[in-house]
């Protein structure tokens, strides 16, 4: 039988010189980098303002992708039930307006609408959870954590029934601009340009606002900031939203740049494993540090790949792309032990 | 203070020995009994791993992520040791000496301790978050290590490798004393060994070693100045706790049957690890009994909330396989929640809550 | 704040009584037995059981049948792992309406998540084993490893739901008739691109080179592609791995392109498959794509495409995508894809569609086969497990009916591994098939892989 496979897109396979490939690699790491910076930057806030390592922050950005999928392709979960979840918008009538609307639209409401729900995640955990755990010991908080997160990510799996989702996506994996040999897929170029705007709208709110001298002060000296009226409940809460609004942006954007839509449990979980060392390298307080920790660990990442593994696999060693930001992170590490603009420590004894 | 201050606390210790050892000859008699020895062998392999990261993050109180790269190296040194060498499936042959199976034990806690020599020094450098993020990365480093095809004697790369069952037939004998099957003879070997361990960890923690890493772990500087090798101290404890993690891992191999590198480092590993910093917070950290406590709550959980399920008190949760909110679901989500309920409410874990209890029929019928 | 933690205390002390005293475990039954048909056949089952050799998993009294099923319903395969399940339980369902196996004994399904977790996988399996006949799925292949040389040692049967050649090997874990292996897949194909495909697509100046997740599926793939190589006189012009994990494959897929490939192989999933594609797409670059089955998933087009599906079957069609040991189509004719159909509508109303692909398929051909077994060991009426066991030797001659020939196991490694199971689709519209795929060839064989022992 004869099936009609269409003709080839392109005449011969065309080669890039080196230095075309090295800027074209560049390029995808740095939109691998910029959704590892905006995770990252979401951990950092938390610990800047609050000193508690956030391990739950995978399943923020999980609850945000699912929240963003359902309001985009219009389907709600209907609860912990296999008949549930069919293929098709199920919204009720009266929204029906909205399933009408550009792909586009929808995507950026949706994600706007899902950063402020995982934002109000956030404050609850922090009043509800975190608060009575002040003043104890560190383990403790980072254990609280980690249950948060299993519970989190199963409750949200369960909700959304475990079943491969797609998520509509505004920009198809496909669709590229070409600027000479270079070409540059236009998710790439959306999840740089958010990350930009985000980056800078968060510094702008940290620079010039009054809540961001607040948490600024209160990482300074809690105690002083505290005598001058900054009341530290105010900040932790502040700090908890952000870093949750944060996290649904990363994992929004996360599943349509990267898995081409499809919602795939561990990429995402796991994802902001991948910016533990971008927040290390740029220092764990440093938000400034965060963002350029998860650029350079997105361009290493992706050059090392493309150079190093190879040399690593004729020796039988495959994946060494994964080792590669962690030895990045240690070698900083060894002389700088704080990250490149991270605060250093004043211990007393 | 002596290892059994009180004639009483050696009456229960003595009591809480012939219960274990006794257990496996109860448990012949139970119903799905194959079922209740593995669960308690495994409870026993995770007490032994759970002592040696309390001994680093709880008395030492150098935080660490990487417990499941030691347990990793354990299992495939273990296996390597006290496997015949074989070739399997995958048609690869295997380095295997065939050796008893407690020198796989020593073997792959020896390795191990190298490698937390070598790891030791990022924690003198190192301190808090910064070091608990790079043991973090020995986590990938063992998937990168684990499945690399280039060590496939060793490890099996992506297949994993034959970890042969324990044997106690000693030389001269036809079978083994009393033990009938695999399973026993396991769950004997993990009671050997924890025993041994949680005795030698206590008496350790007792003496100069142990003063010194709680000295590290609430004032190093102070403790410095003192004279205490914080250097020293701090080597000593990745040491130590690397050689629990690698016994446990070589009988961990064992209970596997074909132990997998993918499930010793990357993401499975971070869960393995995470679980292991679980058992010592909710068990107390920083306490030895605390690590046994911390083992049955991280191992038992999920089968109490299917036992419970079956039972039919928890009428909103299906059974396995009937529907997406089904026991296993349902297990883990309550698994997260105890942890931070439990945190909230009793920071010092089961230990405290035990503590309490003893407290409490200690002054009974004065309150206090 | 007191109460909370005497509430604890109390938990705990609840645990360890129930982990010390309980003798019951629980017995999760799935497969609703229709009481009627028991009803009449009690007198039967009587007499019947009367002649029967059983050990274990058997209930006199009712004539029931126990099977396990090791599944994996949380964890990193969830997805796959629920619609293999829905489609085996479908399967035993419409079994037991008839009455069970030989009409008489019903079938009882002991369902355990294993969360794909070789610790979990031990204490499921241990749970179980004592009060089932066998194992007529038991997922994954690193899961299966854990359990089989406890099964052997009892002679428990394990009907395994991996693709890894290797099980071939044993005495007691069954590969899925209905499917063939990753092996296979490969060794096969590159035959097929290079002889039999009119024009050849692997010709002598083609720059052949493979992509593939670097665990054991991964594995299995570059072992059958260095097979087919070897045997058609190819090279192999370059590799790569990714991690499971990976989010990015610009390395790999620039790699490819500048070694020159033109006909690329990749054995991954569908969320790496398309971002592979749309990096090459982005850098211009068209090799010929070979995809190993699961790469494939039918809505990959529709992603793809942003929502527009015809766009993205343009995309695949501009490489072309290739997809591999594609299996029966779900709209096929066949006596058995018929039968499928129709006991979905009767018995699987409530598995939604998205749960309907090739995992069901191998699911409810798994409990075909073990029905087929089980038949057989009922007919030597001996359904002990040292009978059971020998029955499999006997299914030689065994037509599941969607269309691959007779096929069956046997004594040899050989004989219980399918070599000639794969056909190659490309992808089309769910509209026109239930699985996007259609074929461009029969179900085929590779002349050096007919003879072919796993035993090496």
């Amino acid at each position: 039988m004869t099936v009609d496979i269409g003709a080839p897109l392109f005449a011969q396979i065309q080669q890039l010189t080196l230095p075309e490939e090295i800027l074209q690699l560049t390029f995808q790491g740095l939109a691998l980098g910029a959704i590892y910076a905006l995770i990252a930057l979401g951990f950092v806030i938390v610990y800047k303002a609050t000193e508690v390592i956030n391990f739950a922050h995978g399943a923020l950005m999980l609850l945000g992708t699912y929240i963003v999928f359902s309001l985009v392709s219009g389907v709600i979960p209907e609860g912990a039930s296999t008949a549930a979840n069919q293929a098709g918008s199920n919204f009720p009538s009266w929204l029906g307006w909205w399933v009408d609307l550009p792909i586009g639209w929808r995507f950026g409401l949706a994600i706007l609408m899902a950063a402020v729900v995982v934002g109000l995640v956030g404050i609850g955990v922090e009043r509800t959870i975190l608060r009575r755990m002040v003043g104890q010991p560190v383990f403790a908080i980072v254990l609280i954590t980690l249950g948060l997160e299993l519970a989190i990510s199963t409750s949200v799996q369960v909700i959304w029934n475990p079943q491969q989702k797609v998520m509509p996506s505004p920009f198809p994996p496909a669709s590229t601009l070409r600027i000479g040999n270079i070409g540059m897929q236009w998710a790439n170029i959306w999840a740089i340009t958010v990350m930009i705007v985000v980056v800078l709208a968060f510094f702008a709110f940290f620079k010039y606002s009054r809540f961001g001298l607040a948490i600024r002060a209160t990482a300074l000296d809690q105690e002083a900031a505290l005598a001058m009226g900054i009341k530290a409940s105010t900040v932790f809460a502040i700090a908890w939203a952000i870093g949750g609004a944060l996290a649904a942006i990363a994992g929004a954007l996360f599943v349509p740049a990267r898995l081409a839509g499809f919602i795939t449990l561990t990429p995402v979980r796991f994802s902001a494993l991948n910016a533990f060392p971008a927040a290390i390298l740029g220092g764990i307080d440093s938000p400034g540090g965060a963002v350029t920790g998860g650029l350079i660990i997105g361009v290493t990442q992706v050059l090392s790949s493309r150079w190093l593994n190879p040399i690593f696999l004729d020796l039988n060693f495959p994946n060494f792309h994964q080792v590669f930001p962690y030895l990045l992170m240690v070698g900083i590490l060894l002389f700088r032990p704080y990250g490149l603009f991270g605060t250093v420590e004043v211990r007393r004894v | 203070m002596a290892l059994l201050p009180s004639r009483l606390s050696r009456y229960w210790l003595g009591l809480l020995i012939v219960v274990l050892v006794y257990f496996p000859f109860y448990a012949r008699g139970l119903e799905g009994s194959s079922f209740w020895l593995v669960l308690a062998t495994l409870v026993l392999i995770a007490s032994i791993g759970a002592v040696g990261l309390n001994l680093l993050s709880g008395f030492a109180g150098q935080i660490s992520l990487g417990h499941a790269f030691f347990l990793g190296v354990g299992a495939f040194v273990g296996a390597t040791l006290s496997t015949p060498a074989s070739t399997t499936l995958s048609g690869v042959s295997f380095w295997g000496l065939g050796l008893p199976w407690w020198v796989g034990v020593l073997g792959g806690g020896a390795v191990a301790a190298l490698f937390g020599l070598v790891v030791g020094p990022a924690a003198v450098r190192l301190r808090g978050l910064y070091l608990s993020l790079v043991t973090l990365g020995l986590v990938f480093f063992g998937d990168f290590l684990f499945t690399a095809p280039a060590l496939e004697k060793i490890t099996g790369a992506v297949r994993g490798r034959r970890s042969a069952p324990v044997s106690f037939v000693f030389p001269g004998m036809e079978s083994a004393p009393f033990i009938e099957g695999n399973s026993e003879a396991l769950y004997f070997a993990a009671l050997i060994v924890a025993v041994v361990g949680f005795v030698a960890a206590k008496n350790l923690m007792r003496g100069r070693v142990g003063r010194a890493f709680q000295a590290t772990r609430d004032h190093d500087i102070a403790a410095e100045v003192l004279g205490v090798n914080v250097t020293w101290a701090k080597l000593t404890a990745f040491g130590v706790s690397s050689f629990y993690a690698g016994a446990a891992g070589a009988l961990l191999g064992v209970f596997q049957a074909n132990p997998i590198g993918s499930n010793f480092g990357g993401a499975a590993g971070l869960l393995v690890s995470i679980q292991y910093v679980a058992m010592i917070v909710i068990g107390g950290i920083g306490t030895i009994l605390g690590a046994a406590l911390g083992a049955v709550f991280v191992i038992a959980l999920p089968e109490l909330v299917k036992f419970l399920t079956g039972q039919g008190w928890l009428p909103f949760v299906a059974e396995t396989g009937g529907g997406s909110f089904d026991e296993s679901a349902f297990s883990t989500v309550l698994f997260g929640l105890f942890i931070v309920l439990f945190l909230l409410y009793e920071p010092l874990g089961l230990y405290g809550l035990w503590l309490r209890a003893r407290n409490y029929w200690k002054g009974w019928p004065f309150k206090y | 704040m007191r109460r909370m933690r005497w509430l604890a205390l109390l938990a705990v002390f609840a645990m360890m009584a129930a982990a010390c005293g309980s003798d019951s475990t629980t017995d999760d039954t799935q497969a609703p037995t229709t009481t009627e048909a028991t009803a009449e056949a009690t007198t039967t089952t009587e007499a019947a059981t009367a002649a029967l050799a059983f050990d274990f998993g058997f209930d006199e009294a009712t004539g029931t049948i126990s099977l396990g099923a090791l599944a994996a319903i949380t964890g990193p395969i969830a997805g796959i792992g629920q619609a293999l399940l829905d489609g085996h339980q479908v399967y035993w369902n419409g079994v037991n309406a008839n009455g069970g196996v030989a009409g008489m004994y019903p079938i009882d399904l002991v369902v355990k998540d294993n969360a794909y977790n070789p610790e979990t996988n031990v204490l499921v399996y241990n749970e179980s084993k004592d009060s089932v006949l066998g194992f007529s799925s038991a997922i994954g292949t690193p899961t299966t490893a854990t359990i089989y040389e406890d099964a052997a040692a009892a002679n428990i049967l394990v009907a395994a739901g991996s693709l890894a050649s290797q099980w071939a090997l044993t005495d007691n874990v069954l590969l899925n008739l209905a499917t063939g292996t990753y092996f296979a897949q490969f060794a096969n194909s590159v035959y097929w691109a290079s002889a039999v495909a009119d024009p050849a697509i692997i010709t002598a100046d083609s720059v052949i080179g493979i992509i593939y997740q670097a665990d054991d599926y991964g594995q299995d793939c570059l072992n059958g592609f260095d097979f087919g190589l070897t045997n058609t006189g190819f090279g192999r012009a370059y590799e790569a791995t990714y991690a499971a994990s990976d989010t990015d494959f610009s390395a790999q897929i620039a790699g490819a392109q500048a070694a020159g490939v033109d006909v690329l192989y990749v054995c991954t999933l569908p969320s790496a498959l398309a971002g592979m594609l749309g990096t090459a797409a982005a850098l211009t670059y068209s090799p010929t794509v070979f995809g190993s089955s699961p790469s494939y998933n039918p809505v990959l087009p529709g992603a793809l495409g942003g929502g527009d599906e015809a766009a993205g079957l343009a995309l695949f069609g501009s490489f072309p995508y290739y997809s591999l040991g594609a299996g029966p189509a779900w709209e096929d004719d066949t006596p058995g894809m018929i039968a499928l159909r129709s006991d979905r509508e009767t018995y699987g109303a409530d598995v939604p569609d998205e749960e309907i692909n090739a995992f069901y398929y191998f699911g409810y051909a798994q409990a075909q086969t073990f029905h087929a077994i089980l038949e057989s060991a009922v007919a030597n009426g001996d359904i002990t497990r040292a009978g059971l066991l020998a029955a499999v030797d006997s299914i030689t001659d065994l037509d599941l009916e969607y269309g691959i020939g007779p096929t069956g196991y046997g004594p040899t490694p050989k004989d219980r591994i399918s070599t000639n199971l794969d056909n190659i689709g490309v992808p089309v519209s769910v509209t026109v098939n239930v699985f996007g795929l259609m074929d461009v060839t029969g179900f085929y064989v590779a002349p050096y892989m007919v003879d072919w022992d796993p035993a090496g």
